[in-house]
């Protein structure tokens, strides 16, 4: 389930991705400086107590508060234990405190925006592609420019991330956020059930591009009941391969996938990636690989669990097989089937903005270079207190559990998203299998292509009407992306309606600004 | 009936014979208080808690012709005129989704307060009190359950694969229909769904007008020999107008604005229904959910708000023609 | 008496006693047919709450569990300290706020319903106006939370439901169907309008005022929205804003079991019904509470006296 759902949720951030870099905004925000907002009434949040007065900043003053938002799956108990035991090594090593404030991941979005649409103050806050969004942030001038304080006041960290990676992180070259090291790379391809690949004697040696795979459904569909699917899918256009696999330049958005020979982006029905992707599809569905109609996406996760397809298409990775395993019970196979590239999509998908209106700015650059090389320090927020949250299970490959007596429904702190804070490659392993992971991933994220589009992010705001018009035309053909629209009749009617509602003015305004972005790099 | 203005009507000739302009004032300002005292401070609590929590905020309808930047504030954002208002009447699907909300909000009032009444008069023909009790309760046990919930029932009913309904059809030897990609059934589909959800809280309005009917009037209608549906059309119905207006009036203010977790989750947002289901308020969410543009979001309330009183004012003023008591203002 | 009537009733009373019958029969077969048609969905909500949501998928939903699993509630209760403190919280907001609403509503309806009140209009229309028109919910954060300093405090979860401009509109029509010789009368008694409202219009009115107040209770009980924008702290949160950030969250599990090692496996639909039962629960406890106020013949006492 997890991977499939994990592959929904990748999908998601490519689809997010791609529409936040679009979303993006730029320029205008580098230089202004805030004027003084209609709404700012003095704040006494729970934030900076002593310190609200600039001046307050050196280490002889009290400490500064810094007040963190960040997302969580639940309420822990023990947060304010694992706060107290951070702030004593922050007290020493930065002179600073830190205020946890984790916010159910339900509600982060709406809640930041309430915060930053209103100036509440804050010093720093979770920021992605998908939550808490990155580009309006930017675009609302929400964050502070780090671009020389990451360099000057956390060297260690910046260091640590490979130069081109910053860039994806840029608007209108500047660097608004500090990234969290993770998996950066959308791998995409193919698994199946091991029993059916068994069966039907798939032989991932032959195998290098999707079409390989269609002996094997065809098998699939003669030989197994109707309410086995070949490839499952659902109705938000899981079970497509157009997003990753044709589609290694993709900076996101439906309209402009595609980079031609002069760095241009044009309309997707003129890339040959993207009709071949869709023609596929739709022979597919016609094959019946599909089935009669798709799953509702909130069943799509049950029904993968109950076994109901043999195959999904999505993000793969090393180790994936039997994170499929635990969440299924069953057994899989599976292979990438795409190139090694680079996105910003999933570059930007986990980040740590400084709030504008922090009065500790020096303060939060030095926590963001300790959090992400103070390994005892990283770990502590991650998985909370030696002892008490965790123990070691085996220190030399840094691998820990739960304490006896404790699980993870029990446990007082077990937010159980590392990365979400910092470099995850820092992190103990949960799990003996795990071990190696890191390395692993480290390895592809630093042999990865990086996409000819990474850290170029469109500035919709000239052209926000037909954007949001071209959106909702696109929405309604989710089901083409799984063959369930007919491609070849539905096509000239897509093409026309997305450029009567401003197809080419949008491009016209993405090749714009991409000019001068290159001309700028 | 008697007006209640006799009440008062001795006081008020009683100054016409005053001379002096004090005494005049004094007595008008008396007059005045006792008409409109006790009244002006009970409503006070309610327009002083309407005052801070919906009219101070409202400046910010302002948002709708601007583009709001955070750090700008809400005052400090430049003005756009009505660029927020553009992608609402640009697209090829305003015709469409302006349709849709029209006619399928028409469809709820007409069926809705129909079905209402009438469950409500039935509701308040029931003799045993234990029936009645077990009819209102079970009634009211779909306002519980939320949209996506709903939806998956709808989705259960109405599934290719293991659709109760189409389970149900198979057994008359007939073809499994796709319910999600036949647009025409789904006004249908969406006026019963409507009616089953609020059907118990609906006729909870006219019931408390019946249950309130003094009895001996239909005493009297017996007596002068009314069947019971002259019974309920001369004696009940009177009754029930004023809140039917109201409850119309209300209705046509939100005509413009759809219930969006109905649109939504019961149709599962599926595009092949768009041509029936596609409604304003699913349309706005398709276009700006990626785009974070509080600006253009609060275009599509202020234009749903203005049509809606628009529309609700002309109304009230036709009503207030044919019987002043009777409208909203 | 009789031979007067006959001569203008065309009816016979045998005739009203088989349509009445008949019409009966007729009356309570629609009504158990609407009833059941409400009732079933609710029993297979339960009988979904209890199921895994593999057997949901694969064969359907039942009236019957089809296996007996009640993952969906040791999932959503686990944490049972948090549970109970929300449903305290809950309980709190719903029992000031609804009395405290329904009598802020009903007096202004009430002053609304009084023809000699010269800006009754001006009221009415100042409290339709709100149903229409909204600032938004950024200004309304920024009043709330900078202004008012209203942020993570009981009081912000009460303020939504104490004047609603439709309830007051329609009690104001409940107030108008009072007969007028009453109200007159009282005043000729000398009874001030205060008096007359507690004494003899509030009494007369239980079934209005119980709608009104039935469906402040359930606004209070359900609101999940203000706290979504206006509380920041666990122990403040109400059941249903807590049920609502846990069966959201889910969404959510996917990406932080992708990223970190630990699988969390949530049961996402069988959590959504069971959340249905565990806040309906409570509702339907007290409903009976309610319905005991909408009775007939309240008004018939009153005048007879």
């Amino acid at each position: 389930m997890q991977a499939k759902q994990i592959q929904v949720t990748r999908r998601d951030f490519l689809k997010l991705a791609a529409a936040s870099a679009v979303a993006g905004v730029v320029a205008a925000c580098g230089g202004t400086t805030p004027t003084p907002q209609a709404t700012s009434a003095p704040q006494p949040t729970t934030a900076a107590k002593a310190t609200d007065t600039p001046q307050a900043q050196p280490t002889s003053a009290p400490a500064a508060e810094l007040v963190y938002y960040y997302g969580t799956r639940a309420n822990f108990k023990d947060i304010s234990l694992v706060q107290d035991e951070m702030n004593k090594t922050l007290k020493d090593k930065i002179g600073a405190t830190i205020q946890l404030n984790p916010l159910d991941w339900s509600t982060l979005s709406d809640k930041m925006q309430l915060k930053n649409a209103s100036g509440e103050k804050y010093d720093m806050a979770f920021t992605s592609s998908w939550a808490n969004p990155y580009y309006p942030n930017v675009k609302n001038n929400v964050f502070l420019d780090l671009t020389d304080r990451l360099p000057n006041g956390a060297p260690n960290y910046w260091k640590q991330i490979k130069p081109g990676a910053w860039d994806a992180a840029k608007v209108g070259g500047k660097l608004y956020a500090a990234i969290n090291q993770q998996t950066w790379t959308p791998n995409f391809g193919a698994a199946f059930q091991k029993k059916l690949a068994d069966k039907y004697k798939l032989d991932w040696s032959s195998v290098s591009k999707f079409e390989d795979l269609e002996p094997t459904w065809d098998a699939i569909v003669k030989g197994e009941a109707a309410d086995m699917r070949a490839i499952e899918n659902d109705d938000a256009g899981h079970g497509s391969i157009w997003t990753a696999y044709y589609n290694s330049t993709n900076p996101g958005y439906g309209l402009y996938n595609m980079v031609d020979k002069n760095g241009h982006v044009t309309h997707e029905w003129d890339s040959q990636g993207w009709v071949a992707a869709y023609t596929l599809v739709g022979k597919w569905n016609k094959a019946g690989y599909y089935g009669k109609e798709p799953w509702p996406a909130a069943d799509f996760a049950a029904q993968h669990k109950a076994g109901k397809g043999a195959s999904f298409l999505h993000n793969q990775k090393p180790g994936g097989e039997a994170e499929e395993k635990q969440i299924t019970g069953f057994e899989w196979t599976s292979k990438i089937l795409s190139k090694n590239f680079l996105d910003t999509g999933t570059l930007i998908a986990t980040m740590i903005g400084v709030n504008k209106q922090t009065t500790a700015p020096d303060a939060c650059v030095k926590y963001l270079e300790l959090v992400n090389t103070d390994i005892p320090l990283y770990n502590l927020l991650c998985f909370g207190i030696e002892g008490k949250h965790w123990v070691w299970k085996d220190k030399g490959k840094n691998v820990i559990g739960f304490p006896a007596g404790v699980n993870a429904d029990n446990s007082g702190y077990n937010p159980n998203a590392d990365w979400e804070y910092g470099n995850q490659f820092n992190a103990y392993y949960t799990d003996a299998t795990k071990v190696g992971a890191w390395e692993a991933t480290k390895k592809l994220n630093d042999e990865a292509t990086p996409s000819p589009l990474l850290g170029f992010a469109f500035d919709q705001t000239p052209v926000k009407t037909e954007v949001a018009q071209i959106t909702a035309v696109i929405k309604e053909y989710i089901l083409m992306t799984i063959g369930f629209i007919d491609f070849n009749a539905k096509l000239p009617e897509y093409k026309s309606r997305v450029t009567s509602a401003g197809g080419d003015k949008v491009l016209a305004e993405i090749n714009k600004q991409l000019d001068t972005w290159r001309s700028s790099k | 009936m008697s007006t209640p203005r006799s009440v008062v009507r001795p006081l008020s000739t009683s100054m016409t014979g005053t001379p002096s302009g004090r005494e005049q004032w004094s007595a008008r300002w008396n007059h005045w208080v006792r008409n409109n005292g006790a009244p002006i401070m009970m409503s006070l609590p309610a327009v002083l808690v309407l005052f801070i929590f919906a009219y101070l905020p409202m400046f910010g309808i302002i948002i709708a012709f601007k583009e709001y930047r955070f750090d700008k504030g809400i005052l400090g954002s430049d003005w756009i005129g009505l660029t927020n208002f553009r992608f609402l009447f640009g697209s090829d699907v305003a015709w469409r989704i302006t349709r849709n909300t029209l006619v399928m909000n028409l469809l709820f009032i007409v069926t809705g307060t129909v079905t209402n009444i009438g469950v409500a008069l039935m509701m308040n023909d029931v003799q045993g009190k234990l029936r009645a009790k077990f009819y209102q309760s079970s009634m009211f046990l779909p306002h519980f359950l939320s949209w996506v919930v709903v939806g998956y029932f709808a989705f259960a009913f109405l599934s290719i694969d293991n659709g109760i309904l189409n389970k149900v059809l198979s057994t008359f030897g007939i073809a499994p229909v796709a319910w999600y990609r036949e647009p025409d059934d789904w006004p249908a589909i969406l006026v019963i769904v409507t009616l089953w959800k609020g059907v118990g809280y609906g006729s909870l309005f006219y019931l408390a007008i019946m249950l309130g009917i003094n009895p001996e009037f239909y005493e009297a209608a017996k007596i002068d020999g009314a069947g019971k549906l002259q019974q309920v059309w001369y004696v009940t119905m009177p009754h029930l107008v004023p809140v039917m207006i109201i409850l119309t009036l209300f209705a046509v203010s939100g005509i413009f604005r759809a219930d969006f977790g109905l649109f939504f989750n019961v149709t599962r947002d599926q595009a092949m229904l768009y041509p029936t289901t596609d409604v304003i308020d699913t349309f706005v969410y398709r276009a700006l959910r990626q785009m974070n543009d509080l600006g253009m979001s609060a275009a599509a309330g202020v234009y749903q708000s203005v049509v809606g009183f628009v529309l609700v004012v002309t109304v009230n003023w036709l009503v207030r023609r044919f019987d002043p008591d009777k409208a909203l203002f | 008496m009789s031979a007067h009537m006959t001569t203008f009733k065309p009816y016979s009373d045998t005739w009203y006693k088989v349509t009445g019958l008949v019409g009966r029969i007729v009356l309570n077969v629609i009504l158990i047919t609407i009833s059941v048609a409400c009732l079933l969905p609710f029993i297979v909500v339960l009988a979904a709450s209890v199921s895994s949501e593999k057997s949901l998928v694969t064969q359907g939903y039942s009236i019957f569990p089809m296996d007996f699993n009640i993952q969906a509630y040791r999932y959503l209760l686990v944490d049972s300290e948090q549970v109970f403190q929300s449903y305290l919280i809950s309980l709190v907001v719903t029992a000031i706020g609804s009395p405290l609403g329904l009598l802020i509503m009903a007096l202004v309806s009430y002053a609304m319903s009084r023809k000699q009140f010269r800006y009754r209009k001006w009221v009415a229309f100042y409290i339709f106006f709100t149903m229409l028109f909204s600032g938004g919910l950024v200004p309304s954060y920024i009043l709330v939370t900078q202004y008012l300093k209203l942020k993570d405090t009981i009081t912000v979860l009460i303020v939504p439901y104490l004047a609603v401009g439709g309830w007051i509109l329609i009690l104001r029509t409940y107030f108008r169907d009072l007969p007028e010789e009453l109200l007159d009368a009282a005043r000729i008694d000398g009874c001030g309008e205060w008096r007359t409202f507690f004494t003899i219009v509030i009494p007369l009115s239980t079934p209005g005022l119980a709608t009104i107040g039935l469906f402040a209770m359930l606004a209070y009980w359900n609101d999940w929205f203000t706290p979504l924008l206006y509380i920041e702290q666990p122990q403040l949160y109400p059941i249903q804003y807590l049920l609502y950030t846990i069966v959201n969250n889910m969404q959510f599990m996917d990406i932080i079991s992708q990223q970190a090692g630990l699988r969390v496996d949530p049961p996402r639909i069988p959590a959504r019904m069971a959340m249905v039962a565990l806040t309906v629960g409570p509702i339907l406890l007290a409903y009976p509470f309610v319905q005991r106020y909408f009775v007939r013949g309240i008004r018939l006492g009153s005048l007879k006296e």
